[in-house]
């Protein structure tokens, strides 16, 4: 069985209805539509995304759905990116943010993950060059800041 | 480029999780937005540790911060026996005025003994009252403790205080004299309702548990439901098996919810054998915890599975009557001892085994064994505690079991499997007299129903039996191609027959090595067919004991015959390519054969001599082969 799933620009996507439901979000729209053939729109995602999500989906079609460890450890580790995953994560944040609103819990992992490797090891000014941040700080409010957390700075 | 859209709150703070403080740190100064969510992860989580040098810095960091907090994890110092009033401030929005109200939280002095100790934290209010608690207390959901029992009656108070917890975590790994704590189910459980994880480590000197107060309608039936707990997960050390008197485990009583069990311990010391009582804690759970269906342990404990009661001396005449059978003495005068000893030996290897399989045969109707865990799903557990008796009840009375897996420990203690329930009236030692003590004693220890360990053959059944098996793995244990072959079907045919396993549509991970004759490329390909028919497989391990010969010419194409390279995405230990010079070739027949293989993981080959290289990724495939497979990663198994 198959759906329809139409991107923000009007492209018509047509999935297994098993790899779209690794969506959270598009396996609820389907329970609550019932059996129906009308196509499901998706206004916050791009064509250009919603190819790279579905080929994540068809990837991991087979992988057991995950259930959420409630005793995991606090500070998770971001070493253990799958090799495929770690290929198809090299592009911008426009696919994390589709995963977060299609709710792919395993996809919005892997793209968190990435984006945690990146972070590691860079100073603030560094972080904004890469992410395109603009500093909204004052000079006092950024030594308040230091001052307040430095026991963290060198942990 | 199009400048990308900023990461929203809620993304950041799923990405924050993967860092560390100093990461969270440098995030906190990005920009304002950052600056929230770094905040809120970095205190989150936090470690109380007064050695740390960033110790002074981090309290009145917290202070201002204590709604931030969900875990803590507090690490006092050794000997520490009062409470810093700056910690009861952030975990519990607690200042006392007046000093008086302080007086509970010192603890006992160095002196006292258990016993003392036992009366003071019963004279001593357990919490901190609700209303002497400030309204800014954090909700913590986890809270560890790592130090020694000195600090034993403050950390009730604290602990009982905490009342939000999901999960905690009590460890006492230093070593002192006069130390002890004790762990009060009963309290722990009514002072915090929500807990669903609970873990105690530390050696069994360290902390006991209090006797759950009983009485008499207690002792035969588990607790009301208005009582029952919603605790899930209880981990606790070895000696726990150990406890004596009426209803040693009646703490046990109010975790009808419990679902997994973790037996072991990081600081527990050596456990005498003969204190262990198997029998009365699968009674206890069994009674108490039927919603059980998870076992952990990486110890040496002794753990049993199934009851097997013990057969009164009026019940053995089965076991009796093989010796009566074929008594077979008719020794000569003319006879030298060790013609007389060889004679008596082999007669004796015959009945043990005669003995056994009838036992075996008992085993596999089900009715011998009742099963003290029969929501059973996960078992993982150290080679050496588990039984044959175990093993085959399990193939045949445990039909939740999904997850099996043995981890290969040493055998510390050769009388391992001298023990028997002491506690039954039945335990008396029958007069039996066959005139040879050795025959006395085996016909004794099947009475007794001891358990012995198990061999590559019981393992073989239990694949056999085990229906809904998805995960079996046995570490550094081998099965041997001889206990897979089922013999009379091969004398039937004339040539090796392999008896199907039970589990052959539902294994996804399948973690075994078998041992075989190198010299017969038949035997392997018949076993890589076999394997090949678990069609769900999605890793495959093997381990360097294993002798499989992963060539064509001993028939490995067989292991993808039944559609398993759809699902394959790891193979591990591949063993030794003895023919094979270079990998490629194999390697790419995996890759086009299997297209989400990832993880290719070979043992020693000539192709890689450099012993330097193991465990590290090596180019096997040129860049037009790679684009025709998914494989990622193919690597030299390190030792």
């Amino acid at each position: 069985m198959t759906v329809i799933l139409v991107s923000s620009d009007n492209q018509d996507f047509k999935v297994d209805k098993e790899v779209a439901e690794r969506s959270i979000l598009i396996k609820n729209m389907l329970e609550d539509v019932g059996e129906s053939d009308s196509p499901i729109p998706l206004p916050n995602v791009t064509a250009a995304v919603l190819t790279k999500v579905i080929e994540y989906c068809e990837h991991h079609r087979n992988d057991p759905v995950q259930v959420p460890e409630e005793t995991d450890d606090p500070r998770k580790r971001s070493n253990d990116i799958e090799e495929w995953d770690m290929k198809f994560m090299q592009v911008d944040h426009e696919i994390i943010l589709a995963a977060n609103y299609l709710d792919i819990k395993p996809l919005l992992d892997v793209g968190c993950k990435t984006v945690a490797n990146i972070i590691k090891g860079k100073t603030p000014e560094e972080i904004r060059k890469a992410f395109n941040i603009v500093n909204d700080f004052t000079p006092e409010e950024e030594a308040q800041i230091k001052k307040e957390n430095e026991w963290a700075e060198d942990r | 480029m199009i400048a990308p859209r900023p990461l929203p709150a809620e993304v950041l703070a799923h990405i924050f999780r993967y860092l560390t403080p100093r990461s969270l740190y440098q995030s906190m100064l990005v920009s304002r937005l950052w600056h929230g969510e770094a905040e809120a992860q970095l205190y989150s989580n936090v470690e109380f540790n007064s050695s740390h040098k960033h110790y002074r810095a981090l309290v009145p960091a917290l202070t201002a911060r204590k709604h931030l907090l969900r875990r803590v994890a507090w690490i006092p110092n050794e000997g520490c026996e009062t409470v810093d009033l700056k910690i009861l401030d952030i975990l519990l929005d607690y200042r006392p005025d007046n000093p008086t109200d302080l007086a509970f939280l010192v603890s006992h002095n160095n002196t006292t003994t258990t016993t003392t100790h036992m009366t003071a934290t019963a004279s001593l209010s357990p919490a901190l009252s609700e209303y002497t608690l400030g309204p800014n207390r954090p909700a913590l959901t986890h809270f560890s403790f790592y130090g020694d029992g000195e600090i034993g009656i403050c950390l009730n108070s604290v602990v009982y205080s905490l009342t939000t917890l999901t999960v905690l975590d009590l460890c006492f790994p230093f070593i002192g004299v006069n130390i002890s704590y004790i762990v009060d189910m009963d309290k722990t459980l009514t002072a915090l309702p929500c807990l669903k994880v609970l873990s105690v480590d530390g050696d069994g000197w360290m902390y006991t548990y209090a006797q759950a107060a009983e009485t008499p309608e207690d002792r035969n039936e588990a607790t009301g439901p208005e009582l029952q707990h919603c605790l899930e997960s209880f981990k606790f050390s070895a000696h726990v098996l150990c406890c004596e008197g009426s209803a040693p485990f009646a703490f046990f009583r109010r975790l009808g919810n419990l679902r997994r069990i973790d037996i072991g311990s990081e600081y527990s010391f050596y456990m005498n054998t003969t204190s262990y009582r198997p029998w009365a804690f699968g009674r206890a759970l069994r009674q108490y915890c039927p919603k059980l269906e998870s076992i952990v342990t990486d110890t040496e404990v002794r753990l049993w599975l199934f009851d097997l009661p013990i057969l009164s001396a009026d019940r053995i005449a089965h076991i009796t009557a093989p010796v009566a059978d074929t008594f077979p003495f008719n020794i000569e005068s003319d006879m030298s001892d060790s013609t007389i000893y060889g004679i008596a030996s082999e007669y004796e290897d015959r009945l043990r085994q005669l003995l056994q399989e009838q036992e075996v045969e008992e085993l596999l109707e089900g009715k011998a064994a009742v099963p003290f865990f029969p929501q059973l799903k996960t078992l993982v557990i150290a080679e050496n505690i588990l039984s044959a008796q175990d093993l085959i009840s399990l193939g045949v009375q445990a039909p939740f079991l999904t997850h099996f897996e043995i981890r290969c420990q040493p055998a510390r203690d050769g009388n391992f499997w001298d023990i028997y329930e002491r506690d039954a009236s039945a335990a008396t030692k029958t007069a039996i007299h066959s005139s040879i003590p050795s025959i006395d004693a085996m016909i004794e220890n099947q009475r007794l129903r001891k358990r012995r360990s198990f061999t590559s053959s019981d393992l073989v059944l239990l694949l056999q039996l085990c229906s809904s098996l998805r995960y079996f793995s046995l570490a550094g244990y081998c099965i041997y191609f001889d206990d897979l072959v089922d013999a009379l079907a091969t004398v039937a045919t004339g040539t090796p027959v392999i008896q199907p396993w039970a589990c052959e549509k539902t294994l996804e991970t399948l973690n075994i090595t078998i041992k075989i004759p190198v010299e017969n490329p038949e035997q392997h390909s018949l076993i890589w067919k076999h394997l090949g028919r678990c069609w769900r497989l999605r890793s495959l391990k093997f381990s360097q004991e294993c002798c499989l010969v992963p060539s064509f010419a001993y028939g490995i194409a067989g292991l993808l015959e039944g559609g398993m390279g759809e699902t394959l995405k790891e193979i591990r230990r591949l063993p030794e390519w003895r023919e094979v010079k270079d990998p490629r070739e194999m390697v790419l027949w995996f890759g086009r054969s299997c297209p989400r293989l990832m993880v290719l993981g070979i043992e020693h080959t000539g192709y890689v001599m450099d012993a330097k290289r193991r465990g590290t990724t090596f180019k096997v495939l040129d860049d037009e082969d790679a684009k025709q497979c998914s494989i990622h990663r193919v690597f030299v198994e390190p030792n």
